[in-house]
């Protein structure tokens, strides 16, 4: 019980001379919705990449659920329960929006491997994905190709993914990115219905979209973790405006010190 | 085949990943039925077709399924062929049990061979596996002692099919015990494509880093495939040397792997029919054109192969399918 669901020790990670993680610890626990703020190339993304196992950390740690997954595979870790989502869509464009989410059941399930199963008759299998897909309002687009459904549809098939793996933890990287202000609050409804005792990272800029979803939020700047706190203390501390007002400032250029 | 998923009752999503069957495709075997009775001439070009058409599948699930191009498919054809051939020179020539252990072993060896291949990617791969049939077929031509070398493996025979159908001269027992073996192997395969191994299949090729981030073990997926692939490609390989009684050495040759690779790309990839519809096409082409103009038939197939990549999106198959909608258009209209 008091073994964190996600705990991140002293992560670094250098690109060049850009410190791009700079010793980065904190804590989810079951059930955690925490939000992950921050200006661009704050190093958000680069920090999902290290903890879902897509990038390298030069050093620190990773530990889910008490296992050291730091050295453990990308996929290794999504069979231990750490789902995720991209911030630039990155989904099986060419197939339908069901065949995605079956697709990610079915090796959840394990019967990926087997050519003898027919795909069309695994009867329970079929109805979770129906009933996912219905969660996320996707029910009307199952039969059209990822590439066909507009683009709030492809996030949310994002999430939609990420959840048929019923993963313990889960890392959102900004989930809203990119969409108009009217299908928004379709993500905030998806968000609101992710089971709770998931523990969620959020990275978001919409400063709404943490109000709602967050219980805690962090500042990330440079690399470096500077804030923690509710989301009011947080979102209303000098130096989350500065940092978002000077980076607006200076946009385009990401230099902020 | 999953038919009851098209069914009123069946829900959208099992209708979106059934594949039914289709009344249409029986007209394959129908037509090699109408070779059988009618044009017994062209029985020994039909079963040439019926090898190629098997080889062709075998390569559809790994290059047209999974995106994994390869130019040494060659290897497992000439495995299982010179398996066959040489299981029947050594006194094993009971026809369906010889070919199933050609099968067999053909799958240990493209097995083992996957499980280096399935390390590579893109160029590196390709390269490996072309490697891999350079090797092959320069082993296959000095190990004489054992295959013929440059000769061929020659001077074995197939004992009756059931002990009973004697291998005539004209072909009709050939042509219908390789038809046969397609039937059971095409029903196994389109299996295969409308299972959720298949649809991995279509995930590796449309995003393969994403796989792994679903938790696939993508390289189990793809050892698999290797296996099964290969399997195909030396059982159809066993039934070229057991329908002939001969094995040239040049099965090993890249012209073969490049050859299946240019019928499956004028056919259409990652569809199945588009194999039977690439090799029949070539190799009537082939056929007619090496007879009038036996010095210029690689330059038409190459202009085909060209109006093809040019013209078509998806081979013969994508042409017919689009027809098919203009068609369809038309009538709606
Ligand atoms: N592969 C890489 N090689 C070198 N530098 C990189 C690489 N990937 C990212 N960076 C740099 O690292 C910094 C952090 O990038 P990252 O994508 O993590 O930022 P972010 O906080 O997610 O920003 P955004 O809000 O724009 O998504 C940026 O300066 C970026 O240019
Ligand atoms: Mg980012």
């Amino acid at each position: 019980m008091t073994e964190a669901a996600l705990s991140v020790r002293n992560l670094s990670k250098r690109f060049g001379e850009l410190a791009v993680t700079n010793d980065v610890s904190f804590e989810l626990e079951r059930g955690a919705r925490h939000a992950l703020i921050g200006p661009n190339g704050a190093g958000k993304s680069t920090l999902v990449h290290q903890l879902s196992g897509v990038l390298k950390p030069d050093a620190g740690s990773v530990v889910l659920q008490g296992i050291d997954v730091t050295s453990m595979s990308a996929r290794d870790r999504v069979a231990l329960g750490l789902g995720r989502t991209f911030q630039i869509s990155n989904l099986f464009f060419k197939l339908t929006v069901f065949e995605n989410i079956f697709m990610a059941l079915s090796e959840r399930a394990g019967i990926s491997g087997k050519p003898w199963l027919i795909a069309s008759r695994q009867k329970a299998l079929i109805e979770e994905g129906e009933e996912i897909a219905a969660t996320f309002g996707l029910d009307g687009c199952m039969a059209q190709t990822v590439s066909e459904v507009s683009y709030g549809e492809q996030r949310l098939l994002e999430i939609a993914i990420a959840m048929a793996l019923r993963p313990k933890v889960l890392l959102l990287d900004e989930p809203a990115a990119g969409l108009p202000k009217s299908e928004i609050s379709s993500v905030l409804n998806g968000l609101a219905l992710l089971p709770a005792e998931t523990a969620i990272l959020l990275i978001e800029h919409d400063m709404h979209i943490v109000r709602e979803f967050a219980t805690t939020v962090a500042l990330l700047v440079d690399g470096r973790l500077e804030l923690s706190g509710t989301p009011r203390e947080v979102l209303e501390s000098e130096l989350v405006r500065s940092v978002y007002l000077g980076a607006r400032h200076s946009s385009g250029s990401r230099a902020h010190a | 085949m999953p038919r009851d998923a098209t069914a009123p009752g069946a829900s959208i999503g099992a209708r979106i990943l059934a594949q039914p069957f289709s009344p249409v495709e029986v007209i394959p075997w129908l037509a090699a039925l109408a070779v059988f009775f009618l044009a017994s001439d062209y029985l020994a070009l039909g079963t040439s077709m019926i090898v190629m058409i098997l080889f062709a599948l075998s390569l559809d699930l790994l290059t047209g399924y999974a995106g994994i191009v390869t130019l040494g498919h060659a290897l497992y054809f000439g495995t299982g062929a010179y398996a066959a051939g040489l299981l029947a020179k050594h006194g094993w020539s009971e026809p369906l049990t010889g070919l199933v252990m050609a099968t067999v072993f053909t799958a240990i060896v493209g097995t083992l061979l996957g499980i280096v291949l399935a390390e590579l990617r893109g160029m590196a791969s390709i390269m490996t596996s072309m490697a891999l049939g350079l090797i092959a077929y320069e082993g296959a031509k000095n190990a004489s002692w054992l295959t013929g070398g440059d000769d061929g493996l020659q001077g074995f025979s197939m004992a009756p099919v059931f002990g009973v159908f004697r291998w005539s001269v004209y072909g009709h027992t050939a042509f219908l015990y390789a038809l046969a073996w397609l039937l059971v192997f095409f029903v196994a395969i389109r299996i295969l494509v409308a299972s959720p191994f298949g649809l991995a299949l279509k995930g590796l090729r449309e995003n393969y880093g994403r796989m792994q981030l679903i938790g696939a073990p993508v390289r189990r997926h793809v050892i698999e495939l290797y296996a099964i692939s290969s399997g195909l490609a030396g059982a159809a390989g066993a039934l070229s040397a057991q329908t002939t009684s001969f094995v040239d050495v040049n099965v090993f040759s890249i012209d073969v792997s490049a050859g299946v690779l240019v019928m499956l790309v004028v056919g259409g990839l990652g569809r199945l029919y588009g194999a039977f519809a690439g090799v029949i096409v070539y190799m009537l082409i082939h056929n007619v054109a090496s007879e009038f103009a036996p010095f210029y038939w690689m330059f038409i197939i190459g202009a085909m192969l060209l109006a093809v990549v040019l013209f078509t999106r998806g081979g013969v198959m994508g042409l017919i399918d689009a027809m098919r909608r203009t068609f369809m258009r038309k009538q709606s209209a």
